[in-house]
């Protein structure tokens, strides 16, 4: 059953996250990526981490994919109308995330949660506090800087020159 | 603020254009269909959330009124022209009355001049009270709409038993009144009046000294008292910008000059001192309507007055609920006259609507303009 | 002769399947949804000195709303030419499954709980964030002015409204050392977290308000300004869709603020504790009805200034407050 699930919420994220970047309007993209989200977030809660999933949705969807659609919405092209040319963005965007992924792999000491602070069937929200805080205290900056990255890119994407 | 609102074409209604800021304006057509307008269209231009032109696009309801006096008898006119303002029939009534009998050389009775002048308050509270109700319901206020409307009945009533009729009466006519008053109706207008100032405590309460109401209507709409006589405004509109003129003191006409009531004038000229006038009316009119009650001479109503309109020219004007109402009346001898200029407040403060919302928010937009008490039906005749 | 019936029988008969299925589960949310409208339309009707619904059934009208739904839904469905269809439907739609995953969360009475999640609240308040986008895609859908203007309108004042509801949520863990909803209740048998939390409670009424979407911060539907905003294009079954998540919000966030704040199914024991969970959150749905009777609408300028600095400020200062009393004075 839980392989089964795993599955589903990996292609149901990579199906996403493919849609997000390829399909023809932007607005479906940003749901696409909210979508994508979603799956990550079941990822978690398969991971017993309902903490950090239910996080992963308030965070990424709550704010991120908001910003998101809001600047495609307010600027980027009509219905109907050809979509953004990225390419030289998206390339940069690429080089940017692959260096934050890098370096947030290299930081990270522990590749599973650890037992009873993970927050899903049982919960210690003094141990998840101190464990967040102490062991994952870096990675927790790195994750807030994805905000500050979706400022960025809401910026970005209502500078880019539209076309005639 | 003080450049002239420039018309906007009605083809490029649907367009974005781009303004001097370099940034792109949005024309919105507000009406006659949206519910923040009445029978009536602004062409609202705003970048991004402030107005920057204006275009009031009346006409939606023009009856020519005008054209129909030419046709008809002066007294067959009378219902014919209270309809453009029902909510203040018998303001619009008075003016033409007066007019006649300026022609006429007729003289009412002190018992009619009393009875117009009773009926007229009355009707201003009616009016005022529609108004409020709008401005309530505009702020998005639920209570502040019904309320108004609740307490309108008590007038209503009233007037239907001075009259006969609850909203268009043709009380007046040419030499005084219709109808005398009813058996038991001073201590009716009495009681009424009294809960009604009652009520208007409430709404106080409940609206004017509402913070979110203040922070909403202070410093929003801003007219100044040189731009408001310079638009030639009128009525509550003028009052609110601090400037002392009302026909019921300046030039009294029928029972006015007996009675003891103040004008009430704001000096800072925004959405909330107009509407505090309008309040401020609506107390005095409760004293002005207890005061007549009481002060009502005995003796005839109506004076005999012929159904002709003898060759000559006059303008009758009274103090509307809106602001100035006149006619311009022709007379050529039979019993039609030959011209009727007819203008009313809303007409005269339509001006001023540009100059309200020029650089406030669209959110501001109902609030600063319908505390003008432009009643769209009264200005296109 | 029931043998291969059994498993089925066994799923509906269990208690479970019938607290998704009827209470508090699908079944009362779409009737209390319903009654609340009309509860509404009267408790409104009495401030402003009128009746109210009446003759829709012997009982003051309480079958109004039912009869508006049967209207509605013989309504033609339009969809309006040039817009995004696919979004034009799923927004509210899925708006009305989010509403209803909010009620699944709270315990209304012991062991009368859907999901008695470990991490309620933040459950509850991440489940919340999902509907600014929802609305937001909805306004665009539409491809027209107004519904565009009211879906930003929405986006700008639930952003700016969700982090004090975060943060004055925050108060009430710090308090009950736990995110368990159950157990927050539990934690209150000592007294209501509303004294300890006056200042938070507040500023989450006034908060869940703007995210409900209700007067006096009804601004992505101000009637007057821009014509019910996002709804304006909404015809029939789908306007309903986009009206009901209202009403769901508003049973969800009073049943939320009697859980956190007022001691949730807590009561003298005279009564079963279901009838104290619900007459509490009847109290704070009347309170809150009677805000939009009492206020007109602010600006949205203000409500973002109120937002951003007051509400925010206030927030912390709450938590400051929260740490004394939890901790005590810090000691260096």
């Amino acid at each position: 059953m839980t392989d089964l699930l795993f599955l589903a919420f990996a292609a149901v994220t990579i199906g996403a996250a493919i849609l997000a970047i390829e399909a023809r309007d932007l607005v479906y993209g940003a749901a696409a990526l909210g979508i994508a989200f979603l799956g990550v977030a079941g990822l978690f809660f398969l991971l017993d981490a309902a903490y950090v999933g239910w996080f992963q949705i308030a965070v990424y969807i709550g704010a991120v994919v908001v910003l998101i659609l809001f600047t495609v919405m307010l600027v980027g092209p009509k219905m109907g109308e050809a979509p953004l040319g990225l390419k030289r963005v998206s390339l940069l965007a690429a080089i940017l995330v692959s260096l934050l992924l890098g370096m947030t792999g290299a930081l990270a000491n522990a590749t599973a949660f650890p037992g009873k602070d993970s927050c899903g069937s049982g919960c210690d929200l003094y141990l998840l506090s101190t464990s967040l805080l102490k062991n994952y205290g870096v990675q927790l900056e790195f994750m807030s800087l994805v905000m500050a990255a979706a400022v960025i890119g809401a910026l970005a994407l209502s500078k880019t020159d539209r076309g005639p | 603020m003080s450049a002239p609102a420039k018309p906007v074409p009605l083809t490029t209604v649907e367009s974005t254009e781009t303004s001097d800021s370099g940034t792109q304006t949005l024309t919105l057509s507000v009406g006659p269909q949206h519910s923040g307008s009445g029978h009536m269209r602004l062409i609202v231009e705003v970048d991004g959330d402030i107005i920057v032109n204006v275009a009031p696009d009346p006409g939606y309801v023009h009856r020519g009124i005008e054209k129909i006096i030419e046709l008809r008898n002066i007294i067959k006119s009378i219902p014919v022209i209270e309809r453009p303002s029902i909510i203040d029939a018998s303001n619009l009534n008075h003016a033409w009355v007066r007019s006649i009998e300026e022609i006429q050389g007729v003289e009412v009775p002190r018992r009619g001049q009393y009875l117009r002048t009773l009926l007229n308050e009355m009707n201003r509270i009616m009016s005022h009270l529609y108004w409020l109700s709008i401005y309530g319901v505009f702020l998005g206020h639920t209570t502040m709409f019904m309320w108004p409307l609740g307490d309108r009945e008590l007038f209503i009533d009233l007037a239907e038993k001075l009259t006969g009729a609850r909203i268009t009466y043709s009380y007046l006519v040419p030499g005084g009144v219709r109808r005398d008053l009813p058996p038991g109706f001073a201590e009716e207008a009495v009681k009424r009046t009294e809960y009604f100032e009652k009520r208007l405590k409430e709404y106080d309460r409940i609206f004017f000294n509402n913070p979110l109401f203040t922070s909403r209507a202070k410093g929003i709409g801003v007219l100044s008292k040189e731009k408001a006589i310079e638009l030639g405004c009128t009525g509550p509109t003028l009052r609110g910008s601090g400037v002392d003129a009302d026909l019921r003191k300046d030039e009294p006409y029928a029972a006015y000059s007996e009675l003891d009531f103040e004008v009430s004038t704001r000096p800072d000229g925004d959405s909330f001192s107009r509407a505090m006038v309008h309040m401020d009316e609506m107390r005095e009119s409760c004293k002005m309507i207890r005061q007549i009650v009481k002060k009502i001479p005995a003796g005839p109503i109506r004076r005999k007055a012929p159904i002709v309109l003898p060759r000559g020219v006059a303008y009758g004007r009274v103090e509307s609920a809106r602001g100035e109402c006149s006619f311009y009346l022709i007379g050529e001898g039979g019993d039609k006259p030959y011209r009727a200029r007819y203008i009313t407040g809303s007409y005269r403060n339509m001006a001023a609507i540009p100059a309200v919302l020029l650089g406030n928010r669209l959110a501001d937009m109902p609030t600063a303009w319908w505390s003008i008490d432009y009643w769209p039906v009264e200005a296109d005749r | 002769m029931l043998g291969p019936l059994q498993p089925l029988i066994d799923m509906v008969t269990s208690p479970l399947f019938l607290m998704i299925v009827l209470f508090p589960g699908l079944t009362s949310i779409a009737i209390i949804g319903a009654l609340l409208g009309w509860l509404e339309r009267k408790v409104t009707a009495r401030v402003q000195l009128r009746i109210g619904p009446l003759y829709a059934s012997p009982a003051g009208g309480i079958l109004q709303m039912f009869a508006d739904l049967i209207k509605l839904s013989f309504k033609e469905l339009f969809v309006p030419e040039n817009s995004d269809a696919f979004f034009f439907i799923m927004a509210p739609t899925t708006g009305l499954v989010i509403g209803a995953a909010l009620v699944g969360l709270i315990p209304f009475a012991p062991g009368l709980q859907i999901a008695n999640i470990e991490v309620g609240l933040p459950a509850f308040l991440a489940i919340i964030t999902l509907s600014p986008s929802l609305v937001l895609l909805a306004g665009w859908s539409a491809n027209s002015k107004f519904p565009f203007i009211g879906g930003l309108r929405a986006l700008f004042q639930q952003t700016a409204y969700e982090i004090p509801l975060w943060l004055s949520a925050l108060g009430v863990i710090m308090m009950a050392g736990t995110l368990n909803l159950a157990q927050i209740v539990a934690a209150q048998s000592t007294g209501w977290f509303i004294i300890p939390q006056a200042l938070g409670a507040f500023i989450f009424l006034v908060t869940s308000v703007a995210e409900m979407e209700r007067l006096p911060f009804d601004l992505p539907e101000a009637e007057s300004e821009i014509m019910m905003g996002w709804q304006a294009e909404y015809p029939g079954v789908l306007f309903l869709a986009a009206q009901g998540p209202g009403f769901v919000k508003l049973y969800a966030f009073s049943a939320l603020f009697t859980t956190i704040y007022l001691g949730g199914f807590l009561g003298p024991s005279l009564l079963p504790p279901l009838f104290w969970m619900l007459s509490k959150t009847l109290v704070v749905i009347i309170l809150i009805m009677l805000l939009r009777s009492t206020f007109p609408r602010v600006r949205l300028d203000q409500l973002l200034r109120a937002g951003w600095t007051t509400l925010l400020t206030l927030a912390i200062v709450n938590i400051g407050i929260t740490y004394l009393l939890v901790v005590g004075l810090p000691t260096f």
